[in-house]
């Protein structure tokens, strides 16, 4: 199977500062989430992939195409950009509906599009008011919908979940696990970490332009050895526990925190969690519960930009 | 290169489609939509010219009708001495229209300036702001065809005050002269008036979308225009006034505009005698530089987060 997107030595500057600087990737088909923090360049790739942008240097590929100005391309992708985008004198469906014809549907196609991407999304009666009086959430629904409405091969989405509260945004990730699940492609960015994590296993993480890793989140952080991994652990007696854990080979570090916490640093995790299995059978240390603090694609990223 | 993943069990595009969808108008179609939903720039907007227009074709009307009594002068079948006599006041009757018509030209120069920059300032810019852009953009939109459509829809405007009340005036003048002379005498200055207004449109509508694609809001825009145009002919006007030299007319663009309108229409000239082809070249020049700016910001607009 080819890959998805392409990109070899992308650069990409806004004046004088760097947007994406000699990014080489390929991603897979399915769903993938992009990681950073503001700046690193997410939004940037997804102009990239959107067509939006014709690259400084270097050269992209989605889906085959070389995305920017090419109509062929533009019918296939959808994309949600991060910004307001959407018009406040239209209504929801008005402003679908147009974007649709835009792409060639005659009129009452576009409209039939316009009203089934728009129940994709859960934007019910607010579709017919105008966009002004939306929130933030029905904004970003109704940009969702112009997104999907022509059922394109490739979704792209820059921060789809901002503004959306916890329901709106579990609805939002089954639609896009849905999207998923039917054959397309979606490219999903974030700040928020663990949004991405609850999407999906793949991930790019960027950072300051450039690529930082990619691949399953639990892949990711096999890559980083020197990194101790950390590990919770809630037991009654933490003293004992404690003096009990700074003895093992493995062991790094212990500390004793709040709330009969004590967090270890390890550099071998299997073999840890093995000579702990040994301690929790011997000794009485009321052991209560055990959790890989780096299981989080946080912690991931928190290691990886240091 | 080619990829294959797997889409394949996706739904391919379905319906029908346009091959090559008329971006620019539908987008045009759009953004008037869009316009007209709001009353209240279009009445105040709007409604002034078109008053202006209807009270000039009435004045238009009474000269040719009301002033001789409602049966024509040269239809009544007089020949001899009265023949000439009546010949002859049908013929001041025509200049005094056409000195209506070339009034109503100046007086719609302000209507189109308000009604282009309220409509038109934001255009681009808020799009910009917005990053209604993007939308576009990642269509089979091509950037010519969203100047296009901004582009009609600021002239629609900009013609809805200008091109249609001066159709209006010229209609009237048409058929309440006597057996149509007016526009077997004058058609030049219908033409001309025609011609004037649709140049007023696309000077003041290219200046407008240029200076919405330099702002970053529509208040800067709107500010921007007023001051770009109204400014311009401020310090020709003060010129004028210190130099005591018509040519530093030159400088204010509602001046050549002016200009354009008394050439074209055969006017009496009043304030300025120079060259008329030195206006069209500063406005075509105008013109010119606001869609290169036009081009540049839309190019930039790749590169706009």
């Amino acid at each position: 199977m080819s890959a998805l997107v392409v990109a070899d030595k992308v650069g990409a500057w806004y004046g004088q500062v760097v947007g994406l600087s000699e990014l080489t990737l390929e991603i897979a088909g399915g769903l993938t989430g992009l990681v950073g923090p503001n700046g690193a360049g997410k939004s940037t790739f997804l102009k990239l992939v959107a067509g939006e942008m014709r690259p400084a240097r270097g050269s992209i590929h989605v889906l085959g195409f070389a995305p920017f100005a090419n109509r062929d391309y533009f019918r296939r992708v959808g994309f949600c950009p991060q910004q307001e985008a959407i018009w406040d004198d239209m209504t929801g469906l008005e402003a679908v509906t147009f974007l649709m014809r835009l792409h060639g549907y005659v009129p009452a196609e576009a409209k039939r599009r316009a009203n089934a991407a728009l129940d994709r999304v859960g934007l019910g009666d607010p579709r017919s008011r105008r966009i002004e009086g939306y929130s933030k959430g029905m904004r970003q629904r109704t940009k969702l919908a112009q997104a999907i409405a022509h059922d394109p091969e490739l979704v792209i989405a820059d921060e789809p979940l901002n503004g959306l509260d916890p329901v709106g945004r579990a609805e939002i990730q089954a639609l896009f696990a849905e999207l998923g699940r039917s054959g397309a492609h979606v490219l999903v960015s974030s700040h928020v970490l663990h949004e991405v994590e609850a999407l999906t296993e793949r991930i790019v993480l960027f950072h300051r332009g450039r690529l930082l890793a990619q691949g399953p989140v639990g892949e990711v952080r096999k890559l980083l050895s020197r990194h101790p991994r950390r590990v919770e652990i809630r037991a009654r007696d933490t003293r004992r526990l404690a003096t009990a854990l700074i003895a093992l080979e493995p062991v790094q570090s212990v500390r004793i925190e709040p709330g009969n916490r004590i967090a270890v640093e390890t550099g071998d995790v299997e073999r840890f969690f093995g000579e702990l299995t040994g301690i929790a059978a011997s000794g009485n240390f009321g052991l209560q519960s055990l959790e890989s603090r780096d299981a989080s694609l946080e912690a991931v990223f928190d290691y990886l930009v240091g | 290169m080619t990829a294959s993943t797997h889409t394949e069990i996706y739904r391919r595009l379905k319906g029908q489609l346009e091959p090559h969808p008329p971006t620019a108008r539908l987008l045009w179609r759009a953004r008037m939509h869009v316009a007209f939903k709001r009353k209240l720039p279009l009445l105040v907007l709007f409604v002034p010219p078109w008053i202006s227009g209807i009270v000039f074709s009435f004045v238009v009307y009474s000269k040719f009708t009301l002033e001789q009594g409602v049966e024509s002068p040269l239809t009544a079948g007089n020949g001899g001495p009265m023949a000439g006599a009546m010949v002859g006041a049908i013929a001041g009757q025509l200049i005094q229209v056409h000195d209506q018509i070339v009034m109503f030209t100046h007086v719609s120069r302000v209507f189109a300036l308000l009604a282009i920059a309220w409509f038109g300032a934001g255009l681009v810019c808020e799009d910009q702001r917005a990053g209604a852009h993007l939308l576009y953009f990642s269509r089979p939109v091509s950037r010519f065809a969203y100047f296009g459509g901004h582009f009609l829809t600021i002239a629609s405007f900009g013609a809805i005050v200008t091109v249609g009340p001066v159709l209006l005036i010229g209609l009237v003048a048409v058929f309440s002269s006597p057996e149509y002379s007016f526009l077997l005498e004058k058609w030049d200055v219908l033409v001309g008036a025609l011609g004037y207004a649709t140049i007023n449109v696309l000077v003041l509508s290219m200046i407008a979308l240029g200076i919405s694609a330099l702002s970053s809001r529509k208040t800067y825009a709107l500010a921007g225009v007023f001051a770009f145009v109204l400014g311009s002919d401020a310090v020709s006007g003060m010129m004028r006034a210190t130099q005591g030299e018509s040519d530093w007319g030159m400088l204010g663009v509602m001046s050549n505009l002016r200009r354009i309108a008394e050439w074209l229409m055969s006017a009496n000239r009043q304030m300025f005698d120079w060259n008329p082809w030195f206006s069209v070249a500063i406005l075509g020049g105008l013109a010119l530089a606001s869609g290169l700016l036009i081009a540049r910001r839309l190019r930039r607009l790749e590169v706009v987060a």
